[in-house]
């Protein structure tokens, strides 16, 4: 049969403009049922662009989706690291401030002392008691410099992954009243009760000083958010682990900031507002995991907070 | 007039311009510290710490501008941080002491706030 001429083109206009659109009106029925084989061969020639054209669409946009996957995933890792180096910059920021407070109590009652020394100036009665004064706060700026630093030697050798445990026998109970008894002083500053429930020996093998630093950071926690309410600290040992307990009754972490407080560089009360690098956390959890444990919070905002630490027995 | 919530340094600022023979009032909550000023006397100088809980130093400077009783005294700013803002306060037109300072630093700042009022 011969070409159809005039009419034969617009039909295949016709359905290139389908196939330009991203549809196809030819289908097999029209293939089989073409009276005109020369018809038939452009109709087939036509379904097969039509597939051509239909893979190679699906292989851009499949390849558009693979480029906004792209995208999305250096967005978020610029995002990561904009919230790292922010995380960073305000580290700094409250480490100088940490560090540098207690360099100016230093400063300023060591420059106060040498001028109560000054040869020729009279001493009066009194003098002796402020020196001892003077020199008792110094000595406690001093500790309070020995333990930022202490903390930051325990971050970067966290960060590191240089966390070197050294198991020996440990128990807890001395652990506990050996940390107390640190804190003597510190807790009568703050004229806090502090209820120790220990009823009995907690052996087992653990690193004794980082378990000593858990403690420490647990304790010291307590004390700054405890709002000089009582703390209670119980030991005790389970069937398959060791126990340690220290609730305060203080200001408490709202539900929103309590998965965040065992992460780095993320204090639930704003930073300025106390002492330390506010990494105390982060620290006692990372040791609790290494040493096979671990740490949990259970806390109401204005009712205080209980951490719980389970180490394997 | 010093405002300052780490403890041992309030006192120690205390001491020193004590024993130099000023009157010193000192106070660890920024609030508490602006109820005294309206209330009581005008101090010639503020030291005043920008970290602090409750109401922070650019609060209290924000209060104190606010009230026209009190937007002349003196502010001197105690500070270890660089920044000057909280991102909504500025203090970029106060005089800053920075952390550490020794007690000449301290007491020329003093002295010369006291000649000038």
């Amino acid at each position: 049969m011969p070409w159809g001429g005039s009419k034969s083109t617009d039909r295949i206009l016709m359905h290139l403009a389908e196939i330009g659109a991203g549809r196809c009106t030819i289908t097999d029925d029209i293939v089989v049922a073409e009276p005109d084989p020369e018809m038939s061969q452009v109709l087939v020639g036509l379904l097969v662009l039509h597939e051509d054209l239909s893979y190679a669409s699906r292989q851009r946009t499949e390849a558009e989706t693979a480029l906004r996957v792209v995208a999305e995933e250096r967005e978020r890792l610029l995002e990561d690291r904009r919230q790292a180096v922010e995380a960073r910059d305000q580290f700094l920021a409250v480490a100088a401030h940490e560090l540098r407070t207690p360099l100016t109590t230093l400063s300023l009652l060591a420059d106060h002392l040498i001028a109560m020394q000054t040869p020729g100036r009279v001493a009066d009665s009194g003098a002796a008691e402020i020196q001892k004064h003077h020199l008792g706060r110094l000595k406690r700026q001093v500790e309070r410099l020995t333990a930022l630093v202490a903390e930051m030697l325990d971050v970067s050798r966290i960060t590191r992954g240089h966390l070197d445990l050294v198991p020996g026998p440990v128990d807890l109970r001395d652990v506990v009243h050996e940390v107390l008894d640190r804190f003597d002083l510190e807790i009568t500053r703050r004229d806090v009760t502090v209820k120790v429930d220990a009823p009995g020996p907690v052996r087992g093998i653990w690193d004794a000083a980082h378990i000593d630093q858990v403690v420490t950071n647990l304790v010291s926690n307590a004390l700054k958010y405890g709002a000089g309410q009582p703390i209670e600290v119980s030991v005790r040992a389970e069937t398959s682990h060791a126990v340690i307990v220290v609730r305060d009754h203080g200001v408490g972490i709202p539900d929103n900031e309590q998965s965040k407080i065992f992460g780095p560089f993320t204090r639930a009360v704003a930073a300025k507002h106390h002492e330390g690098l506010g990494l105390g956390l982060w620290v006692a959890s990372q040791i609790v995991q290494a040493s096979g444990g671990r740490i949990k919070v259970d806390s109401r905002p204005k009712e205080g907070s209980t951490f719980t630490v389970e180490l394997p027995l | 007039m010093i405002i300052d919530d780490d403890d041992d340094l309030r006192e120690a600022l205390m001491d020193v311009m004590s024993a130099q023979g000023y009157e010193v009032a000192a106070f660890a909550d920024a609030r508490v510290a602006l109820t005294a000023l309206e209330e009581g006397p005008t101090p010639f100088l503020i030291l005043l710490d920008l970290m602090m809980p409750g109401m922070s130093g650019w609060e209290f400077r924000a209060a104190q501008l606010a009230n026209p009783k009190l937007l002349s005294i003196p502010v001197v700013v105690v500070t270890a941080a660089n920044m000057l803002s909280d991102g909504v306060h500025t203090l970029s037109d106060l005089e800053i002491l920075r952390k550490p300072f020794d007690v000449s630093t301290l007491l020329t700042t003093v002295a010369r706030h006291a000649a000038a009022s």
